[in-house]
């Protein structure tokens, strides 16, 4: 029998250095940080308690606006992102013509530069100028032109639009890359015995997507909890406050030169985004068959 | 090979066209001014045809500072600045600058509704630029700790030109950090389209009742009345505190009230008045339909266009309204006038000696090439090439024999209101109130969408000063 390798722990020296001084440790001092009135304004800091974490929870300041605006954002984006990832997934990974050109075409927009991106569009938007709504009136449908980044009822619903755009594509690389480790012989098997294209994807492709789906579906979460740069390039949390989310809100307070604010909305996002994480790779890889 | 091709062809066709049709940002920042009483009665016309920067036999006697220290050249200093601080006239200069001094100048600008955040982010984490623009005022102390984080320079060879009341805006405890290179000596003020008031039968409103008339007049004649570019995030709230004055006036002490925190804005009826009154103007739809994604960049355009009657601009931009390409109807210099918004009934000229100013990064390795930048700026020639060539500059607050550039309809309107109507603007005198310049915009909007109420607005602002005030250490805040 042969025996399994094991590096010296020595090895690991290296990056769990690197991994503690330039993240462990700011996080630890981030979190301590908000329990004081630390600011460019004074020299001197102060512990102050949960006084930071109270402010932001007490809905004094609109932080639960932003937390909730956070959440939903995540939630919408992560939903499309999956499921309209899922489907291309899906429909390229088959043998259809020019499958290598779609592929590209939609992945596209994810190697853009996310403040790219918000800027194109927030030109492309414009609800004077901006080609879409002038598109639009071009061929008839006046009715459909909106003002799609200052109307507070459809703001936010055109940030995530563009943020679900840009972010499609990625998460269906990541799924075909999923679909096409899946061995043929699944589907041949379900195939003779009966199965048509729905249940072959519900009873194969899925269940053994399922490892894919929780990383992409985590790393989505996790993107949409710290969204800022979408946000900030395309409305800056405005109109009004209307599109603001935590790390918009975060950027402003930082500098402001309200560093301890700040840093209490980080931890309490960090937190946020741990649980979450956890909770979600337990679920989603529950049952999950062990070769 | 050919798909490979052909796929490369496609995404670089793709990056294309998506970074072609971005458009451009604008903002520039608040107001400013001095009062501009001292305005030379020779102020000679504005310069019809571009000029060159003055060549450099011209401004020998400025390069002699310039080029005296030759070890800086080679070396490049970063301006960072607001969208529409730095005038193209400023940019030919640095090019100028760069050919006497071998040093190269990078203009960084930002749009205006990111500026703010981007500045006190770099220089909070020390990695400021070598030449930064900031609002003069209080803020500078508490906002920029400018102490820390710019240079002194009260001794520098064009302090004795630099102007008291700017030098006062841009210093702390006797000493000047900066340099206040924008034209304050007047500040916004309503620039409206004579031609077009006529047409529609309304008149120049000295109360607010008058100005709803007369945008109702506006509107009835097929234009929209007032121009607010909201989109940039700085200039809806100038609208009120550039006509302020009259709080001081009808309320005499408040100010110093507000600084010793024995009042606030959320309890005083006029500050809640002249809001309620802002969100009247948007809700009759006086500011057309698009005031949350206008900016102002567009603003001497639309002017010029005779699609909006007016707009709160400086007087010096009743020029490029003029010589705009959508100026069809061949609209003269004569066919704009001035007046102030008579937002509670306000009859009190806007005096504002702060504006956009630059300031040395302590923490630069290129100080001494910095400060020779800004030498060169103030030279005669170069003062004087920018007033000729940047259509809004009528003068800047510096006295080096320059000619400005007022215009009688200016000239005129400012001599109208003697020292009893006339009075700071609100940014100059009240604490921790510029700092949240942008915060406050953005709650004007969210009051004009049905967010918040003016009650919160004003709140905002007491809680907001508070805040600072307690960061700052402020015994009247304790």
């Amino acid at each position: 029998m042969k025996k399994e390798k094991v590096y010296p722990w020595y090895f690991v020296i290296g990056s769990v250095l690197i991994y503690t001084i330039l993240s462990l440790v700011p996080g630890i001092m981030g979190i301590g940080y908000s329990f004081t009135d630390w600011s460019a304004y004074s020299k001197e800091i102060h512990f102050i308690g949960f006084d930071n974490f109270v402010t932001v929870f007490s809905g004094k300041k609109d932080y639960l606006r932003y937390i909730s605006n956070t959440i939903t954002f995540t939630f919408v984006t992560v939903i499309f992102k999956t499921g309209l990832g899922l489907l291309f997934a899906v429909a390229l990974s088959r043998n259809i013509k020019m499958k290598n050109f779609h592929r590209g075409i939609l992945y596209l927009p994810s190697v853009l530069p996310i403040l790219v991106t918000g800027l194109v569009f927030t030109s492309i938007l414009n609800p004077k100028t901006g080609f879409l709504n002038n598109f639009l009136r071009t061929i008839g449908l006046d009715f459909l032109a909106k003002k799609w980044l200052v109307d507070p009822k459809i703001a936010f619903g055109s940030v995530m639009a563009v943020d679900i755009w840009r972010g499609v594509g990625y998460i269906m690389t990541l799924l075909i890359a999923g679909i096409l480790a899946i061995p043929d012989t699944y589907f041949e098997a379900a195939a003779i015995d009966g199965a048509n294209a729905w249940q072959r994807f519900r009873f194969v492709t899925i269940p053994m997507l399922r490892q894919t789906l929780a990383v992409t579906i985590v790393l989505n979460v996790i993107y949409g909890l710290k969204v800022f740069d979408m946000v900030y390039a395309l409305t800056n949390g405005g109109p009004g406050h209307r599109t603001e989310v935590l790390y918009t809100a975060v950027y402003k307070m930082m500098s402001k030169g309200l560093y301890a604010e700040g840093t209490t909305i980080s931890s309490i996002l960090f937190i946020f985004m741990v649980i979450i994480g956890y909770f979600m790779v337990k679920i989603l890889t529950k049952d999950e068959v062990v070769e | 090979m050919k798909k490979k091709l052909v796929s490369l062809l496609l995404c670089g066709a793709l990056v294309f066209s998506l970074t072609a049709c971005s458009g451009g940002g604008d903002m520039s920042a608040a107001a400013n001014a001095e009062p501009a009483a001292a305005a030379e009665e020779e102020a000679a016309p504005a310069a019809e045809e571009k000029e060159e920067a003055p060549a450099a036999d011209e401004s020998a006697d400025a390069a002699a500072d310039a080029s005296a220290d030759s070890s800086a050249a080679g070396t490049t200093i970063t301006v960072m600045a607001s969208q529409d601080w730095v005038e193209d006239a400023e940019q030919e200069l640095g090019k100028k600058f760069e050919e006497e001094t071998g040093i190269h100048v990078d203009y960084q600008i930002v749009p205006a509704d990111q500026y703010q955040d981007l500045l006190l982010t770099r220089l909070n984490s020390g990695e400021g630029p070598d030449i930064w623009g900031a609002q003069s005022g209080f803020a500078l102390k508490t906002t920029y700790n400018v102490e820390e984080n710019a240079v002194d320079l009260s001794n520098e060879s064009w302090a004795d030109a630099y102007s008291v009341f700017s030098a006062e805006q841009t210093g702390v405890d006797g000493k000047n950090y900066g340099l206040t290179y924008y034209d304050t000596t007047t500040d916004y003020y309503m620039v409206y389209n004579k031609k077009l008031f006529e047409a529609a039968g309304a008149s120049v409103p000295t109360t607010f009742a008058e100005l709803k008339d007369t945008c109702d007049k506006l509107a009835a004649s097929g234009v929209t009345p007032i121009y607010e570019p909201m989109a940039d995030g700085w200039h809806l709230l100038m609208l009120w505190t550039e006509n302020a004055q009259v709080h001081d006036k009808k309320n005499p002490g408040i100010i110093d009230k507000l600084n010793n925190n024995t009042a606030t804005f959320a309890d005083d009826a006029d500050m809640k008045l002249a809001v309620d009154q802002l969100k009247e103007l948007y809700d009759n739809g006086y500011f057309g339909d698009n005031a949350l994604s206008d900016e102002f960049a567009d603003a001497e355009g639309y002017l010029a266009s005779g699609e909006f009657a007016m707009c709160m601009l400086k007087p010096g931009a009743i020029k490029t309204i003029v010589a705009s390409e959508m100026n069809t109807e061949g609209y003269t210099e004569d066919d704009f006038g001035l007046f102030l918004l008579p937002l509670c009934d306000n009859q009190y000229l806007n005096i504002h000696p702060t504006g956009p100013s630059r300031f040395i990064y302590s923490g630069s390795p290129n100080i001494d090439a910095a400060k020779q930048y800004l030498a060169f700026l103030l030279e005669k020639d170069n003062v004087q090439y920018l007033i000729d060539e940047a259509a809004d500059v009528e003068n800047i607050p510096v006295e080096v024999g320059q000619t400005p550039e007022y215009s009688k309809t200016t000239l005129d309107f400012l001599s109208s209101y003697d020292d009893d109507h006339s009075g700071m603007v609100l940014q100059d005198v009240v604490l921790y109130y510029n700092e949240q310049w942008m915060d406050i915009n953005a709650d004007l909007a969210a009051l004009f969408i049905g967010d918040m109420t003016s009650d919160e607005v004003l709140q905002n602002i007491d809680d907001r000063r508070a805040e600072l005030a307690a960061a700052a250490n402020d015994a009247n805040w304790k």
